[in-house]
């Protein structure tokens, strides 16, 4: 999903800029920032790849793992935010 | 050698316990009140000029100090009221004492912009609810729009720009939401999609084809690199980056649509609020 998503901007910023479907008087700077978009996000994915590189798929579906401690003294990490009850 | 010490000096303890780091988005939003400035009036801008002045006595209530500068004033504000941060700690049990820098500050605040910063501080409280009251998707909803009103309570009490008021609602819906499933902190995430799935859904009513590519150009890189710091982001980031390549997708066949809003509601978007450029643009 990730790549598909990078995939349809790259196809759709170029288009956009060729066929200049849109008018904006910031229509230029705009497309240099989807430019810059493009290729951090095209990074990213590469970053990402190379990070799990070889690790269980699970990897990246799991979510952040809580680790918030409700008291520096706990020992053990917390199951939910502070509430005062 | 010298034996290095984990303990913060002075200053960096200053700028961690008032999480200085937020400065980054609360000044963006300042930044984009003195671009707005001219609008309202084009003989303002951030170093002249008091919004209020067409208020009548309420510009005294709005500021108190009327013969400053309101792009200034906002921008002190954005500073002095980080003492809300350490204000938090304490309320959360973290530090034990009362800080008293930080309520001097919130008063500083408060003196400077009475009616922006007693609407911030009701977003902050209602921040808390979640914490106070309890978990659920009501409260969570609260919290979301608690952070619109702390954030970007400037562009509405200071910019003036109430008609933004309805997109930032379900942008602020959708970029909590989409936090809070990333980081495990809701009680229920179908509804958090849900409204997390307004924020795409709902852009293209407020907004033109090239406003909506910079939010898809920024705001996915923006998102994206918690997971290039944790891969473990990664299938939030998944499906924020296919839900606004979807949006962009339908902005191009709507665009000559572009904004709904003026098809259901002729001039709910007022026109023009394109500030003019500040810096021209160097190529032809």
């Amino acid at each position: 999903m990730l790549l598909f998503g990078i995939i349809i901007q790259v196809i759709l910023y170029p288009t956009i800029w060729i066929l200049q479907l849109f008018s904006h008087e910031y229509f230029p700077d705009v497309f240099v920032v989807s430019l810059v978009s493009l290729v951090i996000q095209i990074g990213g994915f590469y970053t990402i790849m190379n990070k799990t590189k070889g690790m269980d798929p699970q990897i990246y579906g799991q979510g952040r793992p809580f680790q918030h401690k409700l008291r520096e003294e706990d020992e053990d990490v917390a199951t939910r935010k502070p509430t005062f009850d | 050698m010298e034996e290095q010490s984990n303990e913060p000096g002075p200053v960096m303890r200053f700028i961690q316990d008032y999480r200085m780091k937020m400065l980054i988005p609360e000044l963006l939003v300042v930044f984009a009140v003195w671009y707005f400035l001219p609008l309202l009036n084009p003989s303002f801008s951030m170093i002249s000029g008091n919004v209020y002045e067409n208020f009548g006595v309420w510009m005294y209530v709005f500021q108190p100090l009327f013969f400053l500068p309101s792009g200034i004033l906002v921008f002190v504000t954005a500073l002095t009221l980080h003492g809300i941060y350490p204000l938090d700690n304490y309320h959360e049990g973290k530090i034990p004492d009362l800080p008293r820098a930080a309520v001097l500050m919130i008063v500083v605040s408060f003196f400077l912009m009475p009616v922006l910063v007693a609407f911030q501080m009701l977003g902050y409280y209602m921040t808390e609810m979640t914490e106070f009251i309890g978990r659920n998707p009501l409260w969570e909803r609260v919290e979301s729009v608690g952070d619109l009103l702390f954030y970007a309570g400037p562009m509405f009490f200071v910019g003036l720009q109430w008609w933004l008021l309805l997109p930032v609602f379900f942008l602020s819906q959708g970029v909590d939401g989409i936090h809070k499933i990333a980081h495990g902190e809701t009680s229920s995430e179908k509804i958090t999609w849900i409204f997390y799935f307004l924020w795409p859904i709902s852009m293209p009513f407020f907004f033109d084809p090239v406003e909506i590519m910079a939010m898809v150009a920024l705001s996915i890189p923006a998102f994206a690199f918690y997971s290039y710091i944790r891969p473990y982001y990664t299938y939030v980031t998944s499906i924020h980056t296919m839900a606004f390549a979807l949006l962009l997708t339908v902005t191009v066949i709507l665009a000559p649509m572009l904004p709904l809003m003026n098809i259901i509601s002729p001039g709910f978007i007022p026109w023009p609020h394109i500030p003019p450029r500040l810096f021209p643009w160097p190529f032809p």
